[in-house]
């Protein structure tokens, strides 16, 4: 066992000098949306920008799609280098074999030593791919990236939901990762930069994608399943009764919100056997959890960690959850959630 | 919504009887993971505890979803895995559930491997077996790579579609209509060629519990068992791209360095160094009446940019 390992270290050694440092800046790739960025693409320009920093390499935002030049200018106060942008009218929606073709392309020409990518439905459909056709190293939802003074990489990720850490050194380069944003903070540079702007020539044809996006379903958030809602609103037994479950509707209707609940809520039949969040049911990530009468005994709560703000309406001060919520609120949520609902109609308009 | 043109050439094709329809081949590949509800890493062994191996089931619901369309179009369904002599339970698994045949890539060589040479070996086998479909699951449970699918997809040139909720193949015109999982239950509708490859996700479709007969002639079947030398492939021609550093606690990312100040006491101090730095999450409770706590609720809301004053709610 033990000399096993210790080949396996003095492989991994060999193979590290093996590669020349050919590396060329930190990449990471933009994405955009109706010609905007998102909170998530700044944090992972500032994280780009760290990692570039300590490697002593210039951090690359990748900006690809159709008339998308003007982006660079988000990313000059996170330090951000310069930007690699591919305009082309055929890339103006995102397609995965069209993007890894003109990703593969660039990174065979320029060589850069990390690509990051946010760990969202394109990120995770792109990363992978992009890896496996440059038999680069590849590291999914990492939670950090250590550089040493030799410059040489190591990545952490979670792994056996979360029970356990892998540490892993990439062999071949560049280190492809992609990283949930939520772990990073938006922090911005010491210095702003003024982002250059370097237009990418690709030769590209349109149809060397096999498969083509045909049509696109917009969820209703309120029948949209838990875990995979954005706002979502938990009963449970303080709910007292089904006739109460028409305020919470109401709200849900107002928030775009779907309606999950605990175990005593599904058992009481107040809500179908499928929207049970918990260890016996569903675990959820939404940006906001809206917690109505659930005490938060663990079987519940440990299926709620992945939420990003936690709201809870409890007639108990001292219930579990308040150790979890970001805003607890004492009082009793038949009295809440109809004032809430009233004045959430005052400000925004019900989703239709 | 439009139509899709291949549906229009089903109707067409229809007319000529059911015995058209061609039979389709899928290869589903599976994974013995620790059960992650009940495994623990303990710090005083340095190693993984209470590990009781299941199918992954995200791969259960590929070869649900895989016997149901040999129910439909017929064929024949191929599961195959790579993992050591224990991986063969998974395997058992499957033929259970009613897969015609089953493939055990199982050799000391394959030991430690990381994802990419293991997409590149199943890519080898798989490349021998005739398919029109390859299923893998979008995420494994234990360490969620979600490298496999695109490993094998791009070693043998395929089109890929990740993360699948909903997949309809028209026969006749040899393409797949599938639908893909986006933010907040939103869905993409991609068309794709045959032979593909689908990483598809949990919600695809309800795993089958499979009838007493075919759970029976599914533990006489034979589970083909092939090494490095039956596939053809030398494990050390395989460049591999992660080396494994180890394996340890779970900590939390740092945020900070933690600055460890003289004047805490030798509690607070270790709790600082075991948390790594990390601020707490500021709680704030309030006890207000409704139209008050109402009031604090939407400025929290609209603080954290959950929904906004002017526009509609997200």
């Amino acid at each position: 066992m033990w000399e096993n390992e210790q080949t396996i270290t003095q492989e991994t050694d060999a193979l590290r000098s093996q590669q020349t440092d050919d590396g060329k800046g930190v990449w990471f790739f933009a994405e955009h949306k109706d010609g905007k960025v998102d909170e998530g693409c700044l944090k992972l320009a500032a994280e780009a920008t760290n990692l570039a920093d300590k490697l002593g390499q210039e951090a690359f935002a990748v900006i690809i799609g159709n008339q998308v030049k003007g982006l660079a200018e988000y990313f000059g106060p996170y330090g951000t280098d310069k930007a690699l942008v591919v305009e082309n009218q055929h890339l103006e929606m995102y397609n995965s074999e069209a993007y890894v073709n003109v990703l593969a392309q660039l990174v065979e020409s320029d060589r850069p030593s990390i690509i990051l990518l946010a760990a969202t439905t394109i990120g995770n459909d792109l990363a992978p791919r992009l890896a496996a056709r440059l038999k680069a190293a590849f590291v999914a939802r990492y939670t950090e990236i250590e550089v040493d003074r030799d410059g040489n990489l190591t990545a952490r990720r979670a792994i056996h939901s979360g029970n356990a850490q892998a540490t892993v050194t990439p062999l071949r380069k560049p280190l492809i990762a992609t990283i949930d944003t939520q772990l990073l903070s938006l922090q911005k540079a010491k210095g702003a930069k003024d982002t250059r702007i370097v237009e990418a020539r690709i030769w590209i044809d349109p149809k060397t994608s096999r498969t083509s996006v045909i049509d696109y379903l917009k969820a209703d958030p309120c029948a949209v399943c838990v875990s995979e809602a954005e706002i979502v609103i938990g009963v449970g037994k303080g709910l007292r009764s089904a006739e109460n479950l028409n305020a919470v509707e109401e709200l849900a209707r107002v928030l775009g919100a779907s309606i999950g609940g605990s175990r005593r809520a599904t058992d009481e039949r107040w809500i179908a056997d499928e929207r049970r969040i918990g260890l016996t049911g569903k675990t959820i990530c939404p940006r906001l959890y809206l917690i109505c009468g659930i005490s938060g005994a663990f079987h519940h709560t440990l299926s709620i960690k992945g939420s990003q703000f936690m709201v809870s309406i409890n007639i108990d001060r001292s219930a579990p959850i308040a150790k979890m919520a970001d805003l607890m609120v004492v009082g009793d949520m038949h009295e809440v959630i109809p004032e809430l609902t009233k004045q959430l109609r005052e400000i925004i308009k019900p989703t239709t | 919504m439009n139509l899709p043109q291949s549906l229009f050439t089903f109707t067409k094709a229809g007319m000529g009887g059911l015995g058209l329809i061609r039979k389709m081949r899928t290869v589903v590949c599976v994974k013995q993971v620790p059960d992650p509800t009940i495994v623990r890493f303990d710090i005083r062994t340095n190693s993984l505890e209470n590990v009781r191996y299941i199918t992954d089931p995200v791969d259960e619901v590929a070869i649900s979803e895989a016997i149901r369309i040999r129910e439909r179009n017929g064929g024949e369904i191929t599961a195959i895995t790579l993992g050591p002599p224990r991986a063969e339970e998974v395997l058992r698994n499957c033929l259970k559930m009613g897969v015609d045949q089953a493939i055990h890539l199982c050799d000391e060589a394959f030991d430690n491997l990381d994802v990419y040479s293991t997409a590149a070996i199943l890519a080898k086998q798989i490349a021998k077996v005739h398919y029109d479909l390859i299923f893998c699951g979008n995420e494994s449970m234990d360490e969620g790579n979600g490298f496999v699918g695109s490993g094998i997809a791009e070693t043998l040139n395929l089109p890929l579609v990740t993360a699948v909720t909903r997949i309809d193949i028209f026969a006749d015109t040899n393409t797949v209509i599938v639908h893909r999982r986006l933010k907040g239950g939103d869905r993409e509708i991609v068309e794709s060629p045959l032979p593909a490859v689908f990483t598809v996700e949990t919600v695809l479709c309800k795993p089958i519990y499979p009838p007493l007969r075919t759970i029976l002639a599914g533990l006489k079947k034979n589970i083909n068992k092939l090494d490095a030398g039956a596939i053809g492939i030398d494990v050390r021609d395989i460049e591999p791209t992660l080396a494994p550093l180890g394996i340890s606690q779970q900590k939390p990312r740092l945020k900070k360095t933690a600055t460890i100040d003289s004047s805490l006491s030798p509690a607070e101090r270790m709790k600082l160094i075991i948390s790594g730095g990390v601020q707490q999450k500021s709680s704030k409770t309030i006890e207000k009446p409704p139209h008050a706590a109402a009031a604090e609720i939407i400025q929290f809301l609209i603080d954290n940019g959950i929904i906004s004053k002017e526009k509609e709610s997200m």
